[in-house]
């Protein structure tokens, strides 16, 4: 009897979506609503069946469904915060515009995709079944596919730049100096650091410290009245109000 | 654990969630990008309940419960995560008015 109401539990988290992209979502954008709406409505049709039709089929389509529902109320997040922040009006910094950074590391995805391949195999081979073996390879596969989706959006910190300069309070110039133990060399990485009101530092990458001043300034154009520098207060009033910082610049940008 | 695809599909999810769609939420809004990452830890927590800590988990089953302690843990943090997704939801539409109101 308990089993049977927590199995159901599960679904008020749905429900909650479901009635969140109707009532809320809905006038701001009906793409990101029907996203929402599909991802969450999936999971809870995917639970009530599977409690009604004890069936293998729905036990071997279990990860693709998964996959599919939470992937789905990601995208929909995804694009309700993309068409809640429409480009800005301006043009950016050339410096900002033609910024690049790293592609997504699609090293690490394909070493972690081996490690699944494996896993998946082994578990076929084992007698787990190969068909959910199969089901599951698909679903780590879309999975992988989706989190390079997400990232070919764009860098963070060009799309802040672009969409909510407003967000930006803080700017400064960082570097982190890494010494290899072994041969005694070291390697200094540097970046500017962009702090939003939301609390969020976005690193925006420089090949060196000229570089990276130059983008403090290229962020202090295209958001005027933002903190400049890196001092102990700045850093104590960016963690407790990081709202407040807007209206007062330095010159100092490291 | 490496041989099985269900964790390793879980765990891929909640590194997706929670280190992809999270850092983008958080540029907008500071609780949609906790939510997020909570619903991650709760997939990871989920995985490490299941696959990690056998012991723990044939302590539970060693206590005689009326009920089988896995049908309550598993629901349970399912809860947690689709709860926290209906919370990053809420967070990113509270952090931009309405067209209507704009």
């Amino acid at each position: 009897m308990i089993e049977t109401v927590f199995h159901f539990l599960p679904l008020a988290g749905a429900a909650a979506i479901i009635l969140l992209a109707q009532t809320q979502v809905r006038e701001r954008s009906e793409r990101a609503s029907l996203a929402l709406s599909v991802g969450a409505g999936l999971e809870a049709a995917f639970l009530l069946a599977r409690f009604f039709f004890q069936s293998e089929l729905l036990w071997t389509a279990g990860p693709v469904v998964h996959v599919a529902s939470a992937g789905g109320v990601a995208f929909g997040l995804i694009t309700l915060v993309d068409e809640l922040n429409p480009k800005r009006p301006g043009a950016m910094p050339p410096m900002l515009a033609s910024h690049k950074e790293a592609e997504p590391n699609l090293f690490l995805r394909y070493f972690l995709g081996f490690f699944g391949l494996m896993a998946v195999l082994g578990a076929g081979l084992n007698g787990g079944g190969m068909i959910r073996a199969g089901v599951s390879l698909l679903a780590i596969g879309a999975t992988l596919a989706g989190s390079v989706w997400v990232e070919r959006q764009g860098p963070l910190g060009r799309w802040v730049l672009e969409r909510r300069p407003d967000l930006v309070v803080w700017s400064y110039v960082h570097s982190l100096r890494v010494v290899n133990r072994n041969t005694g060399s070291s390697t200094t990485h540097w970046s500017a650091q962009v702090g939003l009101s939301t609390g969020t530092l976005v690193p925006l990458p420089a090949m060196g410290e000229q570089q990276a001043q130059a983008l403090v300034m290229a962020v202090m154009e295209r958001c005027p009245g933002i903190v400049l520098g890196f001092s102990p207060e700045n850093v104590a009033k960016f963690k407790s109000t990081p709202e407040a910082m807007r209206g007062g610049s330095t010159l100092n940008v490291r | 654990m490496f041989l099985n695809p269900s964790a390793v599909l879980q765990v891929f999810i909640a590194g997706t969630l929670g280190f992809v769609v999270a850092p983008h939420l958080s540029l907008v809004s500071k609780t949609g990008g906790r939510a997020m990452r909570l619903a991650a830890w709760a997939l990871a927590l989920g995985v490490a309940l299941e696959f990690f800590a056998p012991m723990l988990m044939g302590q539970l089953y060693r206590l005689n419960l009326p009920f089988e302690p896995w049908q309550v843990i598993a629901p349970v943090l399912g809860t947690l995560f689709w709860g926290c997704l209906a919370w990053s939801v809420l967070g990113v539409v509270q952090s931009a008015p309405s067209k209507g109101l704009q």
